[in-house]
């Protein structure tokens, strides 16, 4: 992977874990950052939950891997999982390149769209990152 | 995802919320005289074993590939580098080594380990019998408690000088096929003369250098030793010839795994102080027969004792990716745990090893392995997962 300055979209909310969520159309989808993809390295396995699953916020959903380790997820909202991205699963290398699009991972009916709130803006997210992201 | 990403030196997950990683604090710990010349080839560093060590150069994947099609070359200035001389010092490491070090020839290297009355590893060790000296290399993070060993055993009248030569005889090795051909190129000497766990002293770059072909990717190779100001010049050497050959620089990321596809032990992980080399399945690198040396007693009598459990090598049967310290079961019963798991590029799976107790540990067995709290199917195999092709 080639060291490129992560960039972070201005319509998302970030969770410190680095999660992104995109609420549109009464669904939260989730992936994660460009910051987290660069950190990991080679992605090589991802496991998620089947649709009809319900998550809760800052709960793990899944796992990922990257070459080096094993990593969990965590839901960025409290609902139930209406869609899964099997193409990822199937090839996550996608989310090394394309961690905000083709990437995404699960698409939540959130129980609670509040809950948003408690995320960051690209702003807060990326002074967390300056603090390290951890 | 909690990005706490490093390799450890003692079994341990990484990323987990609750994990609790401990890192030296970059500032205290040891650089390479290579630590700004990997900055510059863009790496990834890490803290291991008390040194800032390369991860990778932008991906471990491509390196591993790299070893494995082609060569590569690595910074191994952090490990143990300890001379002895004096006209004790063969009897005197022959009574802590399993190795017999008196029919161990000139210019050979033994694989060996300094061991405890229990037969426990302390550490892993090569031995390199030279003309007035012999070379001991141990693994980085147990410079201490090596040197403490060896000079702990060191009795009156004995003729034996023990130094610590880590920093004034740098070691880097070369690795992958290619490696031959790419480093007889800048070398006077014929390296088809050092065959399989023998050394030479050659020239490169104007220095005198000891070579053995050795290594931990399961590969063909070599690991060199050079004086500090000819370290330099060697890799900048190799890295300039190998760009044609799509050659380049490897990290710790990518001998992690090539060392866990070839099945080779890892100091922390599969070797602790409550492991024996028997139960590691190193028995051929224990003879039991010649005299006396410090664990013997307790070795020979390992197989009923609190030693009982085996190292077994598995393959995921899923997608799964193991990790160290998960949980290892057998019809619902804990059998034991990973000591080192990944994903083996080589084979396009989830492989690990671990000890169980011994009974469980035939190949064909099919076990449980725990992985974020689920089981995943995996199935003992004989080791190791890649041998490389024959020559």
């Amino acid at each position: 992977m080639s060291e490129k300055t992560p960039a972070f979209p201005p319509d998302l909310r970030y969770a410190k874990s680095h999660e992104w969520a995109r609420f549109a159309e009464g669904e939260v989808t989730v992936g994660i950052t460009s910051f987290a993809v660069s950190e990991m390295g080679d992605i090589v396995h991802l496991e998620l939950p089947g649709p009809g699953t319900a998550v809760s916020q800052g709960a793990s959903f899944g796992v990922i891997d990257s070459v080096k380790a094993s990593f969990d997820l965590y839901s960025p909202v409290s609902g139930t999982i209406t869609a899964v991205n099997k193409a990822v699963e199937n090839d996550p290398a996608t989310i090394s390149t394309q961690p905000y699009a083709n990437g995404w991972m699960i698409r939540i009916r959130p129980d609670n769209p509040g809950e948003l709130d408690a995320l960051m803006d690209v702003a807060a997210y990326q002074e967390h990152l300056a603090g390290g992201g951890h | 995802m909690c990005l706490n990403i490093g390799i450890h030196d003692n079994p341990s997950r990484a990323g987990f919320r609750d994990a609790k990683v401990t890192h030296t604090p970059m500032a205290d710990l040891h650089k390479t005289p290579l630590n700004a010349r990997h900055i510059e080839l863009g790496a990834k560093m890490v803290p291991f074993a008390g040194w800032e060590m390369p991860l990778h150069y932008g991906s471990i994947l491509a390196e591993h590939e790299m070893i494995r099609k082609r060569a590569g070359i690595f910074d191994l200035c952090h490990m143990t580098r300890v001379r002895l001389r004096g006209d004790d010092a063969v009897a005197f490491l022959d009574r802590l080594l399993p190795l017999d070090m008196l029919k161990l020839e000139k210019n050979r290297v033994g694989y060996s380990f300094l061991c405890d009355e229990r037969g426990g590893i302390i550490d892993d060790v090569t031995v390199y019998k030279a003309d007035d000296y012999i070379l001991l290399v141990a693994n980085g993070v147990n410079r201490v408690p090596v040197l403490d060993w060896l000079r702990g055993h060191v009795e009156g009248k004995m003729d034996v000088e023990i130094e610590d030569v880590t920093d004034s005889m740098c070691m880097i090795a070369i690795q992958g096929p290619m490696s031959e051909s790419l480093f007889q190129t800048m070398t006077l000497g014929d390296l088809k003369s050092i065959k399989y766990y023998h050394f030479g002293i050659l020239q490169a770059s104007g220095a005198r250098i000891l070579v053995s072909r050795t290594g931990y990717t399961g590969e063909d190779g070599f690991e060199i030793y050079c004086g500090l100001m000819y370290l330099k010049p060697i890799w900048e050497k190799f890295i300039a010839l190998g760009k044609a050959a799509n050659c380049g620089p490897a990290g710790l990321g990518a001998r992690d795994i090539l060392r866990l596809e070839a099945a080779m032990p890892l100091y922390g992980h599969e070797l602790t102080l409550d492991t024996t080399p028997s139960m590691a399945g190193l028995d051929k690198f224990v003879d039991y027969n010649k005299r006396e040396f410090i664990g013997r007693t307790s070795m020979m009598h390992s197989t009923n004792s609190e030693f009982s459990q085996r190292l077994i090598c598995f393959t995921m049967l899923d997608g799964s990716i193991p990790r160290a310290e998960a949980p290892i079961s057998y019809e619902g019963m804990t059998i034991g745990r990973v000591t080192s798991g990944g994903f083996s590029p080589s084979l396009k799976v989830g492989i690990g090893m671990g000890y169980v107790d011994a009974i469980k540990g035939e190949p064909g067995t099919i076990l449980d392995i725990e992985i974020h709290n689920k089981p995943h199917k995996a199935k003992v195999i004989k080791r190791p997962f890649y041998r490389r092709p024959k020559a």
